[in-house]
Parts: C-alpha cells; structure tokens; sequence
C-alpha cells in the first residue's frame, strides 16, 4: 500500500512537472498565456493519465468504469487544448463542455441505466444525480467567466483532497489512490505554472473528479450527502465575488475562498469518516 | 425373521461390492435449494495467512447420471452483493470497485459445458463469469448423496471444489495485498424436478 500510495504521487508529479518545464525550455522566449494554457492542460491530463496507468492500469477495452476514467481525461484534455489554441467564442467552449459532460456522464452512469432491473426510483435517482454533477460543472465554467478562473482552479485542488479522502473512507482504496494521482497532477501543474495560474486545467480537473466522486457514489460506498458536499464544494469559491471581498486580489480574497470551500468538503470528510470502511 | 432376512440381504450386497452410498438414474435433475447450499472461499490476506468467507445467495441447479457422465451438468448463480466474511465493513471493501464491484458485476455464474468421469467424481468444464470476465474454469465434482427431504421430496447433493486466478478475471486492484489464487468449495443441495 505505501508503495503504491509513493506510486500515485511520484509519477504525476514528474509528468506533471517535466511537462511544464518542457514547455518553459522550449517557448522560454515567447511566453503567452495561450501556450501556458496549452501546455498547462497537458501537464494535468497527462499526469493523470500518468498517475491511473501506474497506479491502476486500466483494462482495454475498458471493463469497468475506472477504465474509462483516462479517456474522459483525454477528451477533457484535447477539449482544454483546442479551447486554448483557437481561443473558441464562450458559446462554443460552453457547447464543447456540455458535450464532455454529457459524455462523462454517460460512461459512468450507462452501466446502471442499461442494467435488466432499472425502476423508476432508481432512474430518478440517476437523473437527479446527472443534474447535480452537470450543475457542479456549470458552476465552474461560470466562476471561470467572471474571471475567477484562478480561485476556482486553487477550490478544485482543495475539493480534489477531500475527495481523496472521502472515497478512502468510502470503501476503496484504488479510487483513493486515483484521486491521490489527479490532485498531485493539478497541485504540481499549479506550482510548475507558479506565475501563470493553469486555469485551462479546469476542464481535466472537474471531469476526472466528477467521474471518481461518480464512481465511489455509484459503485463504492460514498454516502450521498458527502457527494452533495462535494459537489457544492466549489460554490463557496463565489464568496469571493461578495462585498467586501468583491474585486479585492492576493492572500485577503485567496483566504476566505478557500475556507469557504473547506467548510463543505470537512463535512463531507468527516461524514464519510464516520462510517469508516476500512478492517 | 424380518430382522435376519433384512440384515442377511445387507450383507450379501456387501458380498457382492454393491454401491449403496449413491446411485442416481438416468437424467436427474437437481434444482438448488438455497437454504441448505453453501458457497465458501479461502483466499490469502497479506501473504500470510488464509481468511475465509462466504456468498450467501446462491441458485442453480445440477444433474447426475451414474450411467452417462455426459449427462452429469452444473450451473449456478451467485449474488456477488451477498459475499461475506463475518465483517461488514469488509464486505463493503470486497463489494467496491476494488475487488468485485457487485454494482456494475452484480452475477458470478457458471454453467458446464463437457465432463471428464474420474475414479469418483467428475471434472466438469465450463464458463465461468466474474467481473464481467468469462472464462474456461474445470471443477472437481463428487456426487455426496441422495435421500428425502423433510417434505418427502427427493433431494440430492453435490460438492464441487475449483481454485481460481482474480487476476484472470481483471480483479487486479488490490494484487499486494491479497493472494490471487481463491479457493472456492460450493456445496449444493437440490430437489430433485
């Protein structure tokens, strides 16, 4: 287990980093915030797909839902990417997430609709779950519209270790090591960038979290007010759009955000705890 | 004079090497009954020591034939949800998508295909699933009587035994820590149709 847990943390964090560092050796001399974007949404994606192959290799073709994972990874991936080259209108980067999303919802959730013995609650329940996994990404894209892509990013880092935490106590330590994997990526992507915040990581960061917090919901044992948790987690980042926070920058808006974020994801912690899984 | 006559028979069965443990006719189907069947495995934890458990809910059915080993079949069906192991906060471990992930995997099942007669028993061959994973498994199986159940109804049993691979059925995610190899010993009552 401690050998794993090195696994999950090393193998991001050296992708993530050469993969920064690459991109700051190469472009070293025509630094623009559209290659940091670029290059920042491939540090993460690639970490993290990194991280699940070292960690828990997934079968192909994918047998079970954690397989699926890095291929929502990658799509979340070349998304970021051609949002960041083509500079895509607002409409259309709205489009092109709404598509990964349903996407990502898709894979993780087809397994229980297409199942023999689907009933109404059960479906109900499914659909209730799709729209909260879908407002949780459209409160993202909306905090990165105003501009506050950067406390989102920072939120989502913090929502990702409470995750971790969360599915450990849930019942699975392969998903706990997976969400090891993606918050290192995201953490490490975050430092390597240091003066130019990777916000463009959103759009891996949310997908592949979304699809653990799915998973150990769905398939593992999260109980579902710390999904709830979890999922309304980032809204606190918008306390940072509030008077008197409102238009202030540095440590006296990045506190608040972030405490405000940390209230839900301790409960979701500490609820997830109390019925700890682990012999 | 019935008593002699009885025990006289007795031992003139014995004389002649007659099989009175077992004998089942042509053809005989056996539908599991749930209640007096058992689904156990052993497997190793850390590599040092066996635990054991349990599935709970089983269902299938068998057929015999002491003439014809071809005719000699065996299917169940295992609720993956029911596992077991007198802790129920590892159950819900082996229930996650760590080992069996009994949401998306909700049925392990096997069902034979050919038959081998060996001295006493039989080596059934089959498809076995677990983990979405279907594959070629033989089970050793003995026959272990016939009788009547307390309704009168005619029951029979069998005891069938197999050592499996996790890692040949993708159950892969936690290989450090528990052993690949799962013994598994399935003993099935059944009613006879």
């Amino acid at each position: 287990m401690l050998m794993s847990i090195f696994v999950a943390v090393t193998v991001p964090a050296v992708v993530a980093a050469a993969a920064i560092g690459l991109r700051r050796v190469l472009g070293a001399r025509e630094r623009s915030s559209q290659g940091d974007s670029t290059w920042s949404s491939l540090a993460i994606g690639l970490a993290y797909i990194a991280g699940q192959a070292a960690v828990a290799r997934p079968a192909f073709p994918p047998v079970e839902v954690t397989d699926r994972i890095p291929w929502l990874a990658l799509a979340a991936t070349v998304l970021a990417v051609a949002e960041a080259v083509w500079a895509l209108a607002p409409w259309v980067r709205l489009f092109g997430r709404s598509l990964l999303s349903t996407l990502s919802l898709g894979l993780m959730l087809g397994p229980v609709v297409s199942a023999d013995d689907l009933s109404r609650p059960l479906l109900g329940w499914l659909t209730v779950t799709a729209v909260l996994a879908f407002l949780a990404w459209l409160n993202l894209w909306a905090l990165e519209r105003v501009g506050r892509g950067t406390d989102a990013f920072r939120s989502l880092i913090v929502t990702s270790s409470g995750a971790t935490l969360v599915l450990l106590f849930s019942g699975s330590a392969a998903l706990c090591l997976l969400g090891v994997a993606l918050t290192v990526s995201m953490a490490v992507g975050r430092l390597a960038a240091w003066d130019r915040a990777p916000v463009s990581g959103l759009v891996a960061g949310s997908t592949v979290l979304t699809a653990l917090v799915l998973e150990g919901y769905i398939y593992a044992s999260m109980s579902p007010w710390s999904a709830l948790l979890l999922a309304a987690a980032l809204a606190g980042t918008w306390i940072t759009r509030m008077e008197p926070l409102r238009g202030k920058q540095g440590i006296s808006a990045t506190v608040p955000g972030t405490i405000a974020v940390l209230v839900p994801v301790g409960l979701a912690v500490g609820w997830a705890a109390a019925s700890s899984p682990f012999e | 004079m019935k008593l002699q006559t009885g025990a006289l028979v007795l031992i003139l069965a014995g004389l002649a090497g007659v099989d009175t443990s077992y004998r089942a006719r042509a053809g005989e189907t056996y539908q599991a009954d749930p209640v007096h069947s058992s689904v156990i495995f052993r497997v190793k934890h850390a590599n040092t020591a066996y635990f054991w458990g349990r599935f709970n809910d089983i269902t299938g059915a068998f057929a015999l034939d002491s003439t014809d080993p071809s005719q000699v079949k065996l299917e169940f069906q295992v609720k993956a949800a029911s596992v077991d192991t007198g802790n129920a906060k590892r159950d819900q471990h082996l229930k996650s998508p760590d080992f069996l992930n009994a949401v998306l995997f909700p049925t392990i099942t096997f069902a034979s295909k050919s038959v081998e007669k060996t001295r006493d028993a039989y080596l059934v061959t089959g498809n076995m699933t677990l983990h979405g994973v279907t594959k070629p498994i033989t089970v050793h199986l003995a026959p272990t009587g016939t009788g009547r159940g307390p309704t009168g109804a005619e029951i029979g049993g069998i005891e069938a035994n197999v050592t499996i691979r996790q890692s040949d059925f993708g159950i892969t995610k936690m290989a450090g820590m528990i052993g690949d190899s799962v013994w598994i010993n399935i003993s099935v009552e059944g009613v006879r149709h």
